[in-house]
């Protein structure tokens, strides 16, 4: 079949050979296909939206885009973005949308783009591309617009075009920004002598030695989390770009070079981004587009988002928990335990309160050694050749190469365990993606209402990941770090390969008629080497009617169709053979063995989509509402699946889920009123209903990473929506928790867990701004989500007044100290994490025209922006906007030891000469 | 200029087929592709490298377990913790609902503890039957061969010993696992089970060796397999076949006591004489979960290391010693001085897993956990024969009082007490062989088992721990996991639960 649709493609593109027909635009058609029209919603294209001051275009989603829930999952700088488009699909493989960038299709999946060696969560890989270079930012959503990526569009299609050249005199720009950071409100913990006071309670009411005499002496105490931040932390951007075209030639080359130091010590991402894209006619009938993307970024990250086993380190837990009553000025050597115990004076004794290890926060952010280098090169060149009239042959060959570099350092003093000696450790991941497609377009006029455009065509894509590692312990002299891990004496190294492939076979018809009524039918094939190369087929079809146009437009959209997706790693159809090792007689054995069941018969989600919207539009446009209907249904939803023990194993992948998503969208944009001011407003709302359906012959599986110990916090239930949090009820009296005995069998067993809560919101809405008046812009944005839980893990040690670490003022006012709450996995650690924020606001100054002029110059333009302004939330913790696992979107909702995020105020100046 | 366009576009659209056409090619390939850095199912099973290496998996399930595949091996921690907790011989240290339920004896089947220990003994089973399956397929050299398939079958007749000891009517896995039809395996009777593992130690018994030298010290022998036969025997209170498996462990002349019983819980010591058979640990920073967690859950939380006691003993086991008994002051501390002159003091706590010369920091432990120690041979051997002859004879008295010999001396110095016992009927030398038992074994993954099969479960455990009340009809066997039953509809749980 596959080979009589590739003769077919040929037969066609060979017919045409000989015609030569004109085509007018140097510019290419959008090397996607525009399927904008159809969309439930495309756009609102950004590009008159403010870019956010050297962060990543993906931050741009939040917000600005109804049906998107965007979560910055972490305030590090190039932190990464959990993304969901109306809805969790996945149980097993990722949640997160496709991105197309300048043609070129890539899942970010950011935990690939990295070889996971540095500490801290994983760098945003989509920060290789510098916001400002992002011409458009287009959200594909319906079953039209993600059936043109058949087998990966079912989470969504991001559709980014990067700035390209324009006709005119060449020109070059320069800008320069400036700004500092400070990082959000951290929780209001004891000051040291209410801590003082607070151990001594707790530890006489515990029959415990450490009584301090005078509290009063320690006054305010350390302010450990002052202590790591840096309030001097600035970022500063530098863009110098020429860009200009003429009649056969359009280019724009655009150099970055930016710095942004965290707002916690020992934090930075420096990048260097060069952006080159090119247009060029090659001949009356040939024209050719490259879009070419280097980035390097050179990170330096601290060990934030702990998950609290002991061997690793976390910064902001350390600050929390760790006593008031030490001086700041310790070093690493003299202060790994958070609670030692002191005397008057504020002196460590060598009685300690309890020997879990801690690092002082101080050394944890300055004294390791994490850096990231990553080097991207992203290429897209497209060709495409006007055959006869109305026929286009469009084919294109792209290339994305990272090459990654990791090195870590802990100096033995920090160390669990105090290694002498130290690790140390190198990793270099490299990894290329390529594509190469083929397409043929045929678009017509009949007579003057029938409008028909047609399209076949085939994408192949290739990925391979190579990755080479070694860590080194033991060194007997510290000095070259990871320079020379040769100098340790426990080594070991590690290496990895994996590949996966693409096939897509594409074709469509576009017919409208009149502009009033469009029909568009797609079809795709796929198939994917992850599940061995058995192709599926992704239809879909929409309907287009515009019911009235002149002056109240009213439009209605239908579509439905079915798209995929196959977010999981390789080769999980394969019964893995790999190392197990234990000791005899004290010297090690290594076995291997079967530790992985291979899954059998794995197929490709899919998920049948069904859209209705209505457009409005009122005063030409000026007031314009989209509202949308859709509703979902994902079968074969991948699942890890629990097996009996007696399997030998515990899990197997497979498809066995069924969830359903559905929901509605309204989008309000308004702009010019009026003929001075001029006013861009868009208002966008969304609210979607997640269900697991199905769940196989299981009803429950429990998840849930583990944190500070507790684990299976989450469970997956039919009926249920992704995200349950799953534990214990729980209530406090006289200061001492209680759990509820659900089962009532007179005690407090597994049994007893029941839902508690749920991180996915009901409504998640945006706000957004812009006024103009005579050269002066302000912008401003709000944006927020409602009916989302978060579990706040930190409660577990900063809620806790068990007299182990420092803990928040209000649990000391309500709640009796020294009552052990480190228990379980209850509501006592779950919080509304309903919030409003006001995300941005910025104020910018074009420069009289005559001015301008006058210094012979094109433009100036000034502008100050701020960033994470204001929250209004209830939740206790630092931040409502967050998550701890990333782009594990069914952990999502979990707070524990973050990277707090920055107020940021920017400065900055735009010339064009 | 015009004239040259259909050239060059010609030339353009031969080379996108060219093109298409290659890749396409070359991507029919590559969507078959096999895993380059992964080794699958096909390409191992054939040598005699590979035979070695997954029976050293089904060693490496015992112990450490591994980090890679996220999970600790069966004797790592709980299988002897519960042994403690769930007995007169210990409670749980800390709040922890799983092991305070255990302690209290309140556990249902949701426990953390019994699901977990299910889960890490039929991973075992299925790596042992990985390798009885495949290595008789494999050429090589047959006396290896043998002894690699005594040792498979010496560990799978070993974990179907625990399971049926624990759970008692439990599915018999003999294949590998290759697909989920290995779920239609219904739970077999008590009786088949033990038939099995008769079936499997007898074949280890045959195949294996008496000693191993040099990197194979600590593999299963003709001994331990003996040695396992006796207490499978004894359990089953088939007391002639017990007395003669003993007595076969004896005769082999591969094993002794040490001299002195603080010395058998030296790492250096982790394969002496006294090691019938073993499970390997080893102080290791490189690979944390090959060292066993005996520090961390048994060493009081004052001691300032790495020390949570997690467990802790029972005042009943620790005054089940006389004072003099050389057992008490090596199995328990209730105070330790620090290197600086410090002393602190505690409730008793076990101490006889710390090796304080070898790992003063005890923030990991190399000390092996000891599955059966030769004394475990001396006293089967005296219960044995004590039951199978209607009351005790010479050999039986010889047997016991070696061990309670062994436990008067101090390194050279003799001390008055446990003097050798004679003139006992036979339900006096029943009880003292449980008493030695007791102390010769605090914490060695042995109370529990003992309490069940001599059904004094609940009048010790309740005469230990106010309070807790047993009910011994059920609590001899513990609850198949909730989760097992979820999972495997067809599963039928044990009485009382």
């Amino acid at each position: 079949m596959e080979r009589n649709k590739t003769i077919i493609i040929l037969l066609l593109s060979a017919l045409c050979t000989s015609v030569i027909a004109q085509s007018d635009d140097i510019l290419l058609d959008s090397v996607s296909i525009d399927t904008s029209s159809m969309s439930a919603e495309t756009a609102e294209s950004p590009s008159a939206l403010p870019a956010f001051p050297n962060g990543t275009f993906d931050q741009m989603l939040q917000g600005n885009f109804a049906g998107v829930h965007a979560v910055q999952a972490s305030g590090q700088p190039g932190a990464q973005m959990m993304i969901q488009i109306r809805g969790m699909r996945s149980l097993a493989g990722g949640n997160e949308p496709l991105y197309i960038i300048d043609g070129f299709p890539l899942y970010n999946d950011n935990g690939l783009a990295i070889s996971g060696l540095t500490l801290g969560p994983a760098l945003n890989a989509l920060s290789a591309w510098h916001p400002e270079d992002i011409q458009s930012i287009k959200v594909l959503k319906d079953a039209t617009a993600a059936a043109f990526y058949g087998a990966r569009g079912a989470n969504g299609v991001v559709l980014v075009e990067t700035k390209r050249g324009q006709v005119g005199a060449p020109m070059l720009e320069i800008g320069v920004q400036l700004g500092s950071m400070s990082s959000l409100t951290s929780p209001q913990l004891l000051s040291g002598t209410d801590y003082a006071t607070f151990l001594n309670q707790a530890n006489s009411a515990g029959g415990r030695p450490g009584q301090i005499n005078s509290p009063a002496a320690f006054g305010a105490g350390t302010d450990w989390t002052n202590i790591i931040q840096d309030n001097s932390a600035l970022m500063h951007t530098y863009r110098v770009g020429v860009s200009g075209g003429s009649e056969n030639m359009a280019f724009r080359i655009q150099g970055t070079y930016s710095i942004k130091q965290g707002n916690l010590q020992g934090s930075d991402l420096n990048r260097f981004i060069l952006h080159a894209n090119v247009d060029a006619r090659a001949t009356k009938s040939i024209k050719v587009r490259n879009s070419l993307n280097i980035a390097r970024l050179d990170a330096n990250t601290i060990a934030t988002d702990d998950n609290g086993s002991g061997e690793q380190l976390g910064v902001i837990t350390a600050t929390q928990i760790f006593s008031p009553l030490l001086s700041s000025i310790l070093t690493a050597e003299d202060a790994n335990y958070f609670n030692v115990r002191v005397d008057d004076e504020g002196n460590p004794t060598p009685e300690l309160q309890s020997s879990q290890a801690y690092v002082n926060p101080l050394a944890l952010s300055t004294a390791i050694d994490s850096r990231l280098v990553n080097t991207r090169f992203s290429d897209y060149f497209g060709i495409d050749v006007s055959l006869l009239e109305g026929l286009t042959l469009t084919g294109g060959l792209g290339a994305d190469a990272l090459f990654n570099e990791e090195s870590l350092f802990i100096p033995g003093a920090l160390e669990f365990q105090k290694s002498p000696g130290g690790t140390g450790g190198g990793s270099r991941m490299q990894s290329i993606e390529w594509i190469s497609d083929l397409r043929l377009k045929y678009k017509r006029q009949f007579g003057s209402q029938h409008n028909l455009s047609a399209l076949i065509g085939y994408a192949l894509q290739g990925y391979r990941r190579e990755i080479l590692g070694g860590t080194s312990r033991g060194f007997e002299n510290q000095t070259l770090r990871f320079n020379d891990l040769s100098v340790g004496s426990g080594k070991f190294i590690t290496s990895d390969r994996l590949e996966n492939s693409w096939r897509s076979l594409m074709a469509s018809v576009d017919y409208t008629f009149d502009d009033r009524l469009q029909i568009l039918l797609t079809m795709r094939s796929d198939a994917s080497s992850k599940n061995g190369g058995e192709a599926m087929l992704f239809p879909a079809v929409g309907l287009k009617w515009t019911v009235s146009k002149e002056g109240f437009l009213v439009r209605l959209r239908l579509s439905a169709g079915q798209t995929g997706s196959f977010a999981i790693p390789s080769y999980q159809q394969f019964t893995v053979i790999d190392e197990v090792s234990s000791s005899l007689n004290g010297v090690t054995i290594n076995g291997l063995n079967r530790v992985r069941l291979g899954a059998e018969d794995l197929k490709f989600e899919t998920t049948r989509k069904i859209n209705l919207g209505l457009d409005i539009g009122l005063f030409a446009d000026d007031l314009f509402l989209r509202a949308d209907y859709y509703n979902e249904v994902t079968d074969n939803a991948l699942t890890f699946v629990p097996l009996a023990g007696q399997t030998g194993y515990d899990l197997t992948l497979a498809n066995i889920a069924e969830v359903a998503n559905r929901g509605f969208e309204v989008s309000l944009v308004t702009r010019r009123f009026g003929q001075k001011v001029q006013w861009n407003g868009q208002w966008h709302l969304s609210a979607n209903k997640n269900e697991i359906k199905n769940l196989g012959a299981t009803n429950n599986i429990t998840v849930g990473s583990e944190v500070l110990g507790r684990d299976e916090w989450s469970i997956l239930r039919e009926g249920e929506s992704i995200g349950a949090f799953y534990g214990y009820q729980s209530e406090l009296r006289d200061g001492v928790i209680n759990y509820r005995d659900l089962d009532g069998d007179g005690q407090i067993t597994r049994a007893d867990r029941t839902i508690i809560g749920n991180a996915a919101p009901t409504l998640v809405f945006g706000f957004s701004n812009t006024l103009n008046y005579k050269g002066i812009e302000l912008h401003f944005m709000l944006q927020g989500s409602s009916g989302s839980d978060i579990a706040n893990f930190n409660s577990l040690l900063i809620g806790n007044p068990n007299g182990q670490s420092n803990i928040r003022t209000d649990v000391l006012s309500t709640q009796n100290p020294n009552a052990d709450l480190d228990l379980l996995f209850s509501d006592h650690l779950i919080e509304d994490g309903t919030y409003l924020r006001l995300k941005r606001l910025r104020v910018a100054y074009q420069l009289p025209k005559s001015l301008v002029e006058k210094w012979s110059m094109g433009s100036i333009k000034i502008y100050a922006s701020m960033e994470n302004i204001w929250t209004g939330t209830k939740y206790s913790g630092v931040d409502p906007d967050v998550s701890h696992f990333g782009q594990q979107h069914l952990f999502q909702g979990v707070d524990f030891g973050g990277y707090p995020k920055a107020h940021q105020i920017v400065g900055g100046i735009q010339v064009q000469l | 200029m015009k004239a040259s366009y259909p050239h060059i576009k010609a030339l353009i659209l031969l080379l996108a087929i060219v093109v298409s056409v290659l890749t396409w090619q070359s991507c029919n390939r590559a969507l078959d592709e096999e895993p380059r850095s992964l080794l699958t199912s096909t390409l191992f099973y054939r040598t005699a490298s590979d035979a070695l290496l997954a029976v050293n998996a089904a060693y490496d399930h015992l112990g450490g377990g591994t980090s890679n595949s996220g999970f600790s091996g069966v004797y790592f921690n709980l299988y002897w913790a519960m042994q403690a907790i769930a007995s007169d011989d210990g409670v749980a240290g800390i709040a922890d609902p799983n092991s305070v339920q255990l302690s209290e004896f309140r556990f249902d089947p949701s426990n953390a503890w019994t699901t977990e220990i299910w889960q890490d003994i039929y991973k075992t089973v299925n790596v042992a039957n990985i390798a009885i399956a495949n290595i008789p397929n494999i050429e090589m050299e047959a006396s290896l061969k043998q002894r690699l398939l005594g040792e498979v079958h010496f560990i799978r007749g070993l974990m179907y010993f625990e399971l049926v000891r624990l759970y008692g009517n439990v599915p018999l896995v003999l294949t590998p696992t290759v697909d989920l039809s290995i779920l239609d395996i219904l739970q077999a009777t008590p009786e088949e089970v033990y038939q099995q593992v008769i079936s499997d130690l007898m074949i280890a018994e045959t195949n294996l060796p008496v000693t191993y030298t040099g990197a194979d010290i600590g593999r299963a022998t003709t001994g331990a397999a003996s040695a396992y036969l006796a207490r499978v025997y004894l359990t089953r209170e088939d007391w002639a076949q017990a007395a003669e498996h003993a007595q076969k462990v004896m005769a082999t002349g591969a094993y002794r006591l040490l001299d002195d019983y603080r010395d058998i819980f030296l790492i250096a010591n982790n394969s002496s004489k006294e090691i019938v058979f073993g499970i390997g640990f080893t102080f290791n920073n490189d690979a944390i979960w090959e060292t066993s967690q005996f520090n961390v859950r048994t060493l009081p939380v004052d001691l300032n290391r790495n020390s949570l006691a997690w467990e802790i003993p029972t005042a009943d086991v620790y005054n089940a010693f006389d004072a003099l008994d050389r057992r008490r002051e090596v199995t328990f501390q209730t105070s330790f001085t620090e290197s600086d002159g410090t002393v602190l003091t505690f409730e008793p706590h076990i101490f006889k897993y710390w090796d304080q010369a070898a790992e003063p920091s005890a923030s990991s432990s190399g000390t092996d956990f000891y599955a059966l120690r030769y004394s475990d041979v001396l006293l089967m051997h005296a219960e044995a024969v004590n039951e199978a002859n209607g009351g005790p004879t010479a050999e039986a008295y010889e047997s016991l009082n070696r061990v309670r010999r062994r436990a008067r001396f101090a390194e050279d110095e003799e001390r008055p007490t446990l003097p050798d016992l004679s003139n006992q009927n036979q339900a006096d030398f029943r009880a003292a062989v449980l008493l030695e038992r007791r102390r010769e074994f605090v914490w060695e993954g042995q109370r529990w088992f003992d309490l069940v099969r001599t059904g004094s479960l609940k009048e010790k455990v309740e005469a230990a721990k106010p309070g807790v009340t047993v009910d011994e009809n059920k609590h001899k066997l513990f609850p198949i996991p909730q989760r097992e039953i979820d999972l495997n509809s067809s599963l039928v749980q044990n009485p009382g639960y």
